[in-house]
């Protein structure tokens, strides 16, 4: 992977190999960050894709003293994060207006609690994974995933998403509440 | 010897994480706890079992298809390029190509406006009709993609159509690429967003190879529904539109 980091695109000497190599190297860890944030395989490719697309457009500003792995999942955490917190919006703006609907909507949450003969096996798993997900902030969800499957300090996870780092651990306890709520009664019973 | 302290949870997440504890004088204190330590195993299990939750693996082609639309998109010319259509394709181009064009010239009318606007009371008028003619622009290139999108999504398609949708889509994205533009800078999210995603979607079939073009389509009919594309285009038309007409001559500026 010659001149990655040197040789910025934008001079006209893009280093297509390089960054052919790159992709081959990076891109399904960068998937799986990916995934983990969004938990949607296609919203996962247009992760991908845009920060791939950042990385080579700003090979330029690249630090040799990072590492390039490390500058990468930044990137597409960024971009993750900038996707949820979208779709965060979206969602707000989708919010039921009247308190019978809102009640419909939490009975319809809760009517999905699994029962205590219920089996904590892989899909119920993802499911409720998904469902605690879905319950997190864009925030939460991104100190979570990097915290619990990315294995990053609390301190680095709060340089990333540019937040304290009390803040940062608010956050992760906030999640592993969410996650604890609808996973513990699934552990308990297997 | 049981401890008169316990852990709080959130003690014991850090410990779970291995990161530092905020307070001291618990050194140890797991080991001399049972009751700290069953809830430590119970968080454990939890989280572990999070931890099984696997991601699935993208198809086989998947860096070769990263790599491809990458460098599509990175190499694509910032500005609208004139490309020859087929026949029945020609009328789209010439109306996306008029968009695009159009697009530029608001990007600047807005501009200009910000500043007449800023300046003095007397020329709020101005910035008013300059609003005006960017809503009518904008709510027309909403149309327009919807209705692309419902060409795209809708169409029987030849493999010789898919070259001509796929530059259809290009050019569609390079109009949408300035109104976003406008959009974000008058503070629109809800619509920059729409059009972001929009955008995105027909990037992925517009820089798709032959070979992936068929396969790409059917990924975006399939996105367009899961998203509800058609519908929050709809909207967002139907509000641009709503606004174009309540802009009286004497109304204060409104964010746009």
């Amino acid at each position: 992977m010659s001149g990655l980091g040197q040789t910025p695109p934008e001079a006209g000497v893009a280093d297509d190999e390089g960054f052919k190599a790159l992709v081959m190297s990076h891109a399904r860890s960068l998937h799986r960050l990916a995934y983990r944030m969004t938990r949607n395989e296609q919203d996962a490719e247009d992760v991908v894709q845009d920060a791939l697309l950042k990385a080579y457009r700003g090979l330029d500003k690249f630090e040799n003293r990072a590492e390039l792995k490390t500058w990468l999942h930044r990137i597409t955490t960024n971009c993750a994060y900038d996707l949820l917190r979208k779709r965060v919006r979206r969602a707000e703006d989708d919010l039921p207006e009247t308190d019978s609907e809102a009640d419909a909507v939490t009975s319809s949450l809760l009517s999905t609690t699994p029962g205590p003969d219920q089996t904590a096996h892989a899909g119920d798993i993802r499911r409720r994974v998904n469902e605690s997900m879905e319950r997190m902030s864009a925030t939460e969800r991104t100190a979570f995933v990097l915290r619990h499957y990315e294995g990053h300090t609390l301190e680095h996870i709060g340089q990333t998403l540019g937040i304290s780092l009390a803040a940062t651990k608010q956050c992760v306890f906030r999640a592993v509440r969410k996650v604890r709520q609808d996973l513990e009664p699934l552990v308990q019973a297997s | 010897m049981t401890p008169t302290r316990h852990l709080t949870d959130n003690q014991i997440v850090l410990l779970y994480y291995r990161e530092p504890l905020e307070e001291g004088g618990f050194d140890g204190h797991l080991a001399g706890c049972e009751a700290c330590l069953a809830r430590f195993d119970r968080l454990s299990r939890v989280l572990r079992a999070v931890g099984q939750d696997e991601v699935p693996e993208p198809t086989g082609d998947f860096e070769t298809r990263m790599t491809a639309r990458v460098l599509a998109v990175a190499k694509a010319p910032a500005h609208g390029r004139l490309l020859r259509f087929p026949g029945r394709f020609q009328r789209a181009a010439r109306v996306l190509a008029a968009g695009a064009a159009l697009a530029a010239c608001l990007l600047l009318a807005f501009s200009v406006g910000r500043r007449l606007g800023r300046v003095e009371e007397q020329t709020l008028t101005a910035a008013q009709t300059q609003e005006r003619v960017l809503l009518t622009a904008l709510g027309e290139h909403l149309g327009r993609s919807r209705v692309t999108l419902v060409e795209l999504k809708n169409r029987e398609v030849s493999e010789a159509d898919l070259k001509a949708l796929q530059v259809a889509a290009n050019n569609l994205v390079t109009a949408s690429r300035l109104f976003r533009a406008a959009a974000e800078r008058a503070g629109e999210g809800q619509i920059a967003d729409v059009m972001e995603e929009t955008e995105r979607l027909l990037v992925r079939f517009a820089a798709a190879p032959d070979t992936d073009a068929s396969s790409e389509l059917d990924g975006l009919r399939k996105r367009v529904d899961s998203r509800d594309l058609l519908f929050r285009l709809q909207v967002m038309e139907a509000q641009v539109e709503k606004r174009e007409k309540n802009l009286a001559p004497t109304a204060s500026r409104s964010s746009l």
